[in-house]
Parts: structure tokens; sequence; C-alpha cells
């Protein structure tokens, strides 16, 4: 009865109508803060031309709690476990209220070019809602924002390959 | 854009076309309880369009909804008061940049407990203050209150209705009670405060209304008021 919050309903209605680049998210026909997501695996990464199947559920506390949010394709990442479990501070002490879904699924996103980065969400929170705001207003794109991402990926790609090798 | 823009105004102008249809279905069938649920549920969607035009230096980052009682830390940041307390009760640290809240920003806020001015409201919901008197409930808490004591008073004949509901407010659940007339937070169940519903809309100052949701109405006005 008591319906779901506005923020959701928002959140949900952009996810539909003006989705982040690489990234589905479908909220459940059955419940509305489940979501079915798929994302692309980011280009000039292991995981490119992969798509990889993820679960994310929004609990009563949301906002104020973070999204929970599992793999369910399985994938070799220093940072996702057997169990499809993320490793990544935003979805734990890092959260941030002000961050969002597709926030969350962009950090994740980053998260595949390049494990263990000092997730830069946990660290500018403000400019990525200030960005996530005025894009959508100017040109509905996440361009900048993903251009950002690209760039982080890039400088930890090195990084990564040795990471990646050690783990599998 | 131009196209999510127009589809943007589409929505707007569907929503006046379905209030227009809405108020004829109303008068021709005022009898049929299923229809007022209905009304409400639509009522609170108009509002949800209308706020949708919010200029971003008034929005608050944590509910994306116009900030209510806003709140602005030593650091700069604004939040509505409810939004920021339950990050308070949480992480004590800022939404936006991390900086520390100060106790005393959350324990003692500016005097901004003011109610809203709103088009058509007719009742007034109010949880007991610790000290002595009432505090009027925040605008989104009161109006989602509103809409389950009329359903409830709809589904009543069915009698499956304890009375009872969730809400949230600043990320708690709080469980109201409307047999009894109290609400609680779920943790803490001994700890119950009595509610009242009044209807219309008492003067500010008046019967011991302190101020809106904790936060108390400006000295200066409240001795206007006296
Ligand atoms: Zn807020
Ligand atoms: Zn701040």
């Amino acid at each position: 009865m008591a319906g779901l919050p506005k923020r959701i309903l928002k959140e949900t209605q952009r996810l539909l109508t003006d989705p982040v680049q690489g990234i589905n998210a479908t909220p459940d026909e059955q419940n509305a803060r489940y979501f079915h997501v798929v994302v692309a695996g980011p280009k000039d990464s292991p995981f490119e031309g992969g798509t990889f199947k993820l679960e994310l559920f929004l609990p009563e506390e949301y906002p104020m709690a973070p999204p929970k949010v599992r793999f369910m394709t399985k994938i070799y990442h220093p940072n996702i476990d057997k169990l499809g479990r993320i490793c990544l501070d935003i979805l734990k002490d890092k959260w941030s209220p002000a961050l969002q879904i597709r926030t969350v699924l962009l950090s994740i996103q980053a998260l595949l070019s390049a494990p263990n980065p000092d997730d830069p969400l946990a660290n500018d929170v403000a400019d990525a809602w200030k960005t996530n705001e005025h894009l959508a207003i100017q040109t509905g794109e996440e361009s900048f924002l993903y251009m950002y991402f690209i760039f982080t990926s890039l400088l930890y790609f090195t990084r990564f390959c040795l990471l990646f090798n050690n783990f599998s | 854009m131009a196209d999510s823009e127009n589809s943007k105004k589409g929505q707007y102008g569907d929503s006046k076309s379905l209030e227009e249809k809405e108020k004829k279905r109303k008068s021709e069938s005022l009898d049929k309880e299923g229809d007022r649920v209905v009304q409400v549920e639509k009522d609170l969607s108009k509002l949800k369009i209308k706020e949708d035009i919010v200029p971003f230096d008034m929005k608050c980052p944590i509910c994306q909804d116009k900030s209510r009682h806003p709140l602005t830390l030593p650091c700069g940041h604004t939040f509505c008061y409810l939004c920021i307390k339950g990050v308070y009760a949480r992480q004590k640290v800022c939404a936006l940049c991390r900086q520390a809240i100060p106790q005393h920003c959350i324990v003692s806020p500016p005097g901004t407990g003011e109610r809203e001015e709103e088009e058509g409201r007719k009742t007034c919901w109010y949880y007991e203050a610790k000290s002595g008197g009432w505090w009027e409930y925040e605008e989104r808490v009161r109006q989602e209150l509103e809409i389950h004591y009329q359903s409830l008073q709809i589904n009543n004949e069915d009698n499956q209705d304890d009375g009872q509901f969730v809400i949230y407010v600043s990320g708690f659940p709080y469980v109201v009670d409307f047999a009894k007339m109290i609400q609680y937070r779920q943790d803490k169940p001994n700890r119950s405060r009595r509610i009242k519903r009044e209807k219309g809309v008492a003067e500010e100052g008046e019967e011991l209304v302190r101020g809106v949701a904790g936060i108390p109405i400006a000295p200066s006005i409240r001795q206007d008021d006296n």
C-alpha cells in the first residue's frame, strides 16, 4: 500500500528512458525493488564482448542503506567472489545516500576495467551528483562520466593484467 | 534530448487531461469508496509530477526532491532536515563531501520548522514531543499517514486490517498504530508516542504545536503568533 518512494520511481523512470551506455537495468514485474541488470564488458578490458547478469535489490532503508548487488554470471575477477558478491567500498562503508543505482552500476562497470580501484565515486560523491544531474538536463548522456571511467580504467589497466594473471 | 523533453511535456500534458477526466469520473461515482483511494493516489501522483520541476540548487541530493526544511551544514551542502538526520544517525558525515557533521546541527537545528503552504489541505497530523506539546509530521510523512488512514476507513468493513503499518522516516522503520493512535520505532516498541489527527489546519502556536518534525518554529515567528 505504501508504494515506492518517489526517489525510486524517478530513478527507475530514468534508467528506462535514459539508460547508461553498456548497462541495462529493468525492474522486476513482481517486485519494483528488484532489478535485473545486464552489464556489457567494458571496451579494452579482458571482459570486452561479454555480457554479465547481475541482480540489484533496494532494501527498505534505501537510500540510507546501499543497494545489494550480486553478479549472477560467473566471473573471474579479484574483487568478485564465487557467489558473485562484489568487494566495492561504496557498497559497504563508503556508501553515500547521494549515490544512485546508475552511479553504482557505473562503478561496477569501472571495476571490471580496473580491479581494486580507490573508487572515484567514494571520494567524489559531490562531483558525481552534480555531473549526473547536469548531464541529465543538458545532454541526457553520461558521456563525461563515462570518459572519466575509461580514463581511470586505462590507468589501472597494467596493474590489472598482473593481478588478473595471478588470480587465475 | 529534444525527444526526452517532448516526452516530459507529453507526460505532464497527459496528467492534466487525466486530472480532468478523473474529476468527471469522481463526480459521477462519489459513492464508490474504492474510487476514493484511487483519487488519493492520483492526487499524490499529481503532486509528484508538479514537483519534478525543481531547480538543481533546491534539490536535496538524498531524496532528490525539493529540500524540505533545508539544513545547510558547515561544509555548505544543503539537505532536507530529515534526510541528513538519517545520515547523521548512521555515518555522521556529509553525504556529498564526507566532512564530519557536528552534533549541534542535528540536535538543535535552526528554526525552520514553519509549516509549508499547501493548497486544499484538510487535516493535520501530530506526534507527541518528548518534553510536552506536539510536533507536526513532515509534509511527506503526513501525506503518507493520511493515505493509510483513509484506506483503513474504507477497508474497515472487511476487518482484515489491524490498523498497524510501517512507515520509513530518515531510513528508520516506525510502526504506526491507528487503533491505539501511537507510533514507535520498530526496534524500540517501549518508547511509543501518542499521535493525533485533526481536521482543519490549526494556527501555528496553537495547542502547543512546537514545529515540524523536531524542528522548532523560529522564535521570532512564535512571538508574532503570540
Ligand atoms: Zn531530502
Ligand atoms: Zn558537504
